[in-house]
């Protein structure tokens, strides 16, 4: 007798349907990505040297780059999978991480395939630890400015539907949003 | 900065601006390097307040993974030894009455068969070490075959025909991880015949490493190109083993 794959269904058929679900940060997209890929790089990360928090790191790292390049337009649809795409990326930054200064130090994994090294041709524009800088300013903002941007700019809601929810009008939460973005600026580049 | 200023960059962005819109701005940045400075600020701005909320979201995923994953374990403990006792016989009885669960490995020998080699020598028929390789490979004899494939390949000789049977006596080696190096790269081929090949031999590896989705989707990438050699062959597997894409 063999084995059958566990079949579960995707939310979305297209790749076309992927990319605009993962650009309007669907997170059923997400979720859906992360439960069917999640234990294929981590098992890659472990056999690799690296620790479960590598794992969970390089995985959201991957996933994150991935989300980058469709926002900016830079995926390109057709040419691999979405999910073949992902585990590739993961794959290459955890060779990007093994490569680096503080990593060569304790391993003895050195040079990679050449096709790993393709990494550098995914443009992407913030990594991580500007992330981890970038909520390190917004928690200086309040949290007001941060519902508010979160609801605008990740939840995509309408500026009315935002007045609603926090009580206010549409105008008065344009005005807010302005002032946090301009304060979150500031504080971004301060000697700007 | 100015609030049209960011309204207008926020269009842009959204792709909610008109095309008249875009092609204005395009034209301001293009003359206007200080503004083109501000635009990239503001869009590493725009993309980092979403990257840290979509991080949040991935993190409280992940805790949803963990703690699902993390639910079997009290039901295990909590039973008796009553319990795994009644455990032990079920699962020797399956071991006894029933066929073993094949695993992803056993998936693969069922799906994967040595690639037959070259039937010419495809412009390298004044190097007879390609020959003595390629005849090692149809032997079987993969450790010799792809010593020379490499050997022939640090002479200069790089090309996609080498790339790809250097990769296939890794595959026989089960050296899947270098296999894969080696596929990827041929996945752009300008030859159908080495990137289709390449597919479906990336499939396999997909599927001896147990990664289903991935291979799931290689099938169905393979199956809906109505040229592709192995349209047929993917459609038979898909039929037979489900795989989820």
């Amino acid at each position: 007798m063999k084995a059958k794959p566990i079949s579960l269904s995707p939310p979305f058929s297209t790749q076309n349907e992927w990319v605009e679900a993962l650009s309007r940060q669907d997170k059923r997209a997400f979720e859906w990505l992360y439960k069917e890929n999640y234990a294929s790089v981590r098992s890659f990360v472990l056999q690799n040297n690296g620790k479960e928090a590598d794992a969970k790191d390089v995985f959201q790292d991957g996933l994150i780059a991935m989300w980058q390049n469709i926002k900016l337009g830079t995926f390109k649809l057709q040419e691999v999978p979405i999910s073949a795409y992902l585990y590739r990326i993961c794959k290459n930054r955890w060779y990007e991480r093994l490569k680096s200064a503080s990593f060569r130090k304790s391993t003895t994994l050195d040079d990679r395939p050449e096709s790993f090294q393709e990494e550098n041709s995914l443009d992407t524009l913030i990594r991580m630890e500007e992330i981890q800088h970038i909520q390190l300013i917004m928690r200086q903002l309040g949290q007001k400015c941060q519902q508010i941007l979160k609801m605008f700019y990740y939840k995509r809601m309408t500026m009315e539907d935002i007045g609603q929810r926090l009580d206010m009008k549409a105008k008065s939460v344009k005005n807010e949003k302005y002032r946090c973005m301009s304060r979150l600026k500031q504080l971004a580049s301060p000697q700007s | 900065m100015e609030e049209h200023r960011f309204e207008q960059f926020e269009a842009y962005l959204e792709a909610t601006a008109t095309e008249e819109q875009r092609k204005e701005l395009e034209r301001e940045l293009k003359a206007k390097p200080n503004l083109q400075l501000e635009f990239e600020e503001f869009r590493t701005l725009w993309l980092g307040i979403q990257a840290v909320f979509l991080k949040d979201e991935l993190d409280d995923i992940h805790q949803d993974l963990m703690l699902d994953q993390a639910k079997v374990v009290p039901f295990w403990r909590k039973r008796s030894w009553t319990i795994a006792a009644i455990l032990l016989v079920l699962i020797a009885s399956a071991i006894l009455f029933f066929p073993k669960e094949s695993s992803s490995k056993d998936i693969y020998a069922s799906i994967h068969q040595v690639d037959p080699g070259l039937p010419s020598l495809m412009g390298l028929a004044d190097k007879p070490e390609f020959d003595k390789a390629m005849l090692s490979f149809k032997k079987g004899e993969y450790t010799l075959a792809l010593e020379t494939f490499i050997s022939l390949e640090e002479a200069g000789g790089q090309n996609d025909t080498l790339s790809f049977y250097q990769a296939m006596s890794m595959m026989e080696l089960e050296r899947m991880g270098d296999a894969q190096a080696s596929l990827d790269q041929l996945l752009t081929s300008d030859s159908d015949f080495i990137r289709y090949k390449a597919e479906w031999y990336v499939f396999q590896i997909q599927v001896f490493e147990g990664n289903y989705p991935i291979a799931g989707e290689w099938l169905k990438k393979i199956s809906s190109n109505e040229d592709h050699p192995f349209r047929q062959k993917a459609i038979e597997i898909q039929d037979e083993f489900r795989f989820p894409n």
